[in-house]
């Protein structure tokens, strides 16, 4: 039994070192760690093969061949993202991120870089003329007893609690894991509408029976997050962001991922 | 989703198993470790009221929450602690493992009370000590006896594995939710993820089912035909 036992011994001990060495993190002084919620098309998502794709990962992926240090997209689990840039495991969040007052109490955020609406998806219909068309607008959408999905977490939740809700309009807001889940449930009729950031709603209804059928105007802008006490990284980015603003490339990837899907 | 999909998305898939398993073998290895000393403390030293509270305690903490809270625990509770930083990895495994070990002290205490009584009896008229009796006699039985609990243990961490997400580590079944958001697809994916799973349940239940068979000890076990009533009936 000595000789087993002691060759099992030996052979538990190099597995755990193994392990035990794959699972310590490499971090070097130059490498960022970008958080993304891998499911948020167009700004980050995984594609098939399973690496990070989105109009964020290729600005951020820009920034940092130009600003000099290397970027390690990880996606995390939305509802987790900012106790997990606090924590430390992600340095920036660069996916598609509103900036609220709400945020700004946790982190910090870089220049504002774009702005969006958002768009209540409904079903599609066909009217008289034969033309497809939203099964609802944007008022009878938001009628006492509706069901309005959105994602867990998002602007379209507050707004939709603080802006009818809070004003007496007694929709029923459905929380989903994330915005395809909504979709899914408004096609087969488990919801009446859908609330989302416009730019991922259009990514997402193409060839399906939907439409928007309208937008809200919150004002809302983007921005990339960073940990409070992170002004280096910060003010790296911001000056990522002027210079690729001010050159062609920003155009290229606006019209590859946010324009005309 | 098409099959060009599914065939891009494989390579990732089975990275994404590779982790679950990563993460299964380390829990359920660490639940070893320390669950077999603490079950063998508790089933060896019924009478000292400090260490069974202790071990009790830690027996409630560790099965009293649901995994995913232990996770979180684990994760953000002892990042939160200044100057302490824990890798999502290293967190899983931690909660994880610690669960295991918990689960797997019942077990191994079980598993050596399952032990015949007279298997000591007989040890000490033959002069062993009891260390001896415990390593020769009662281990080797005992370790037979919590073979099945095992392989449910396993079956257990495996689902306890998805979560793992929560504080993101890429297993199975993020990869499925990354597939499933990539293809707009909700089904499919996790159609897969779903037959992945059951071949790595599988896979597990068989290893331990064939370490049952090749390291069975002819006459030991709980058949009828063994039991005390029996005795002296059967041929």
């Amino acid at each position: 039994m000595s000789k087993r036992f002691s060759q099992t011994a030996v052979y538990s001990l190099l597995l755990s070192l193994a392990v035990g060495l794959a699972a310590v993190p490499a971090v070097a002084q130059t490498v960022y760690v970008d958080g993304i919620d891998a499911a948020f098309p167009p700004f980050s998502f995984i594609n098939t093969q399973g690496e990070a794709e989105g109009f964020d990962v290729d600005v951020v992926r820009w920034i940092g061949e130009e600003m000099g240090f290397d970027i390690q997209i990880v996606p995390v689990d939305w509802d987790a993202i900012v106790p997990t840039l606090k924590l430390g495991t992600i340095d920036l969040i660069a996916s598609g991120m509103t900036i609220t007052q709400e945020r700004l109490e946790q982190v910090a955020f870089t220049d504002p870089y774009w702005s969006i609406e958002l768009a209540v998806v409904v079903r599609q219909t066909t009217d008289s003329d034969g033309e497809p068309i939203g099964e609802k607008n944007l008022f009878t959408a938001m009628q006492p007893g509706q069901r309005v999905g959105v994602q867990r977490g998002t602007t379209s939740q507050s707004w939709l609690e603080e802006n009818v809700a809070a004003n007496g309009i007694e929709i029923e807001i459905v929380l989903y894991d994330n915005f395809l889940l909504a979709l899914d449930d408004l096609e087969i009729g488990r919801v009446s509408s859908a609330v989302m950031d416009e730019p991922t709603a259009l990514s997402a209804i193409g060839g399906r029976p939907l439409a928007v059928a309208g937008t809200i105007a919150t004002g809302e802008i983007y921005g990339y997050a960073v940990r409070k006490d992170d002004t280096e990284l910060l003010s790296l980015l911001n000056e990522g962001l002027r210079r690729i603003q001010a050159s062609p490339v920003w155009d290229e990837l606006v019209t590859e991922w946010l324009v005309g899907q | 989703m098409t099959t060009a999909d599914l065939l891009t998305a494989l390579p990732g898939l089975m990275r994404g198993a590779g982790m679950t398993l990563l993460i299964v073998l380390i829990a359920i290895a660490g639940g070893i470790a320390l669950g077999l000393p603490l079950g063998t403390l508790w089933s060896a030293l019924p009478s000292r009221r400090l260490l069974r509270s202790l071990l009790w305690l830690f027996d409630r903490v560790f099965r009293g929450f649901p995994a995913l809270v232990l996770l979180f625990l684990v994760y953000f509770g002892v990042g939160s602690i200044p100057g302490m930083r824990i890798s999502p990895f290293a967190a899983v495994a931690l909660a994880l493992g610690l669960r295991s070990a918990a689960y797997q002290s019942q077990l191994f205490r079980a598993a050596l009370e399952m032990v015949d009584k007279g298997q000591r009896d007989a040890a000490a008229s033959l002069g062993l000590s009891g260390t001896a009796t415990f390593i020769h006699i009662l281990l080797p039985q005992a370790l037979r006896f919590s073979l099945p609990g095992l392989a449910n243990e396993y079956s257990v961490v495996l689902k306890d594995s998805a979560l793992a997400f929560a504080v993101g580590v890429v297993e199975l079944m993020s990869r499925g939710k990354f597939l499933s958001m990539a293809t707009k697809d909700t089904a499919t994916p996790y159609l897969l993820i779903a037959a992945m799973y059951w071949v790595l349940t599988q896979l597990g239940v068989t290893f331990f089912r064939q370490i049952e068979q090749r390291r069975r000890i002819p006459g030991l076990g709980t058949h009828a035909s063994q039991s005390r009533a029996n005795r002296g009936t059967q041929p």
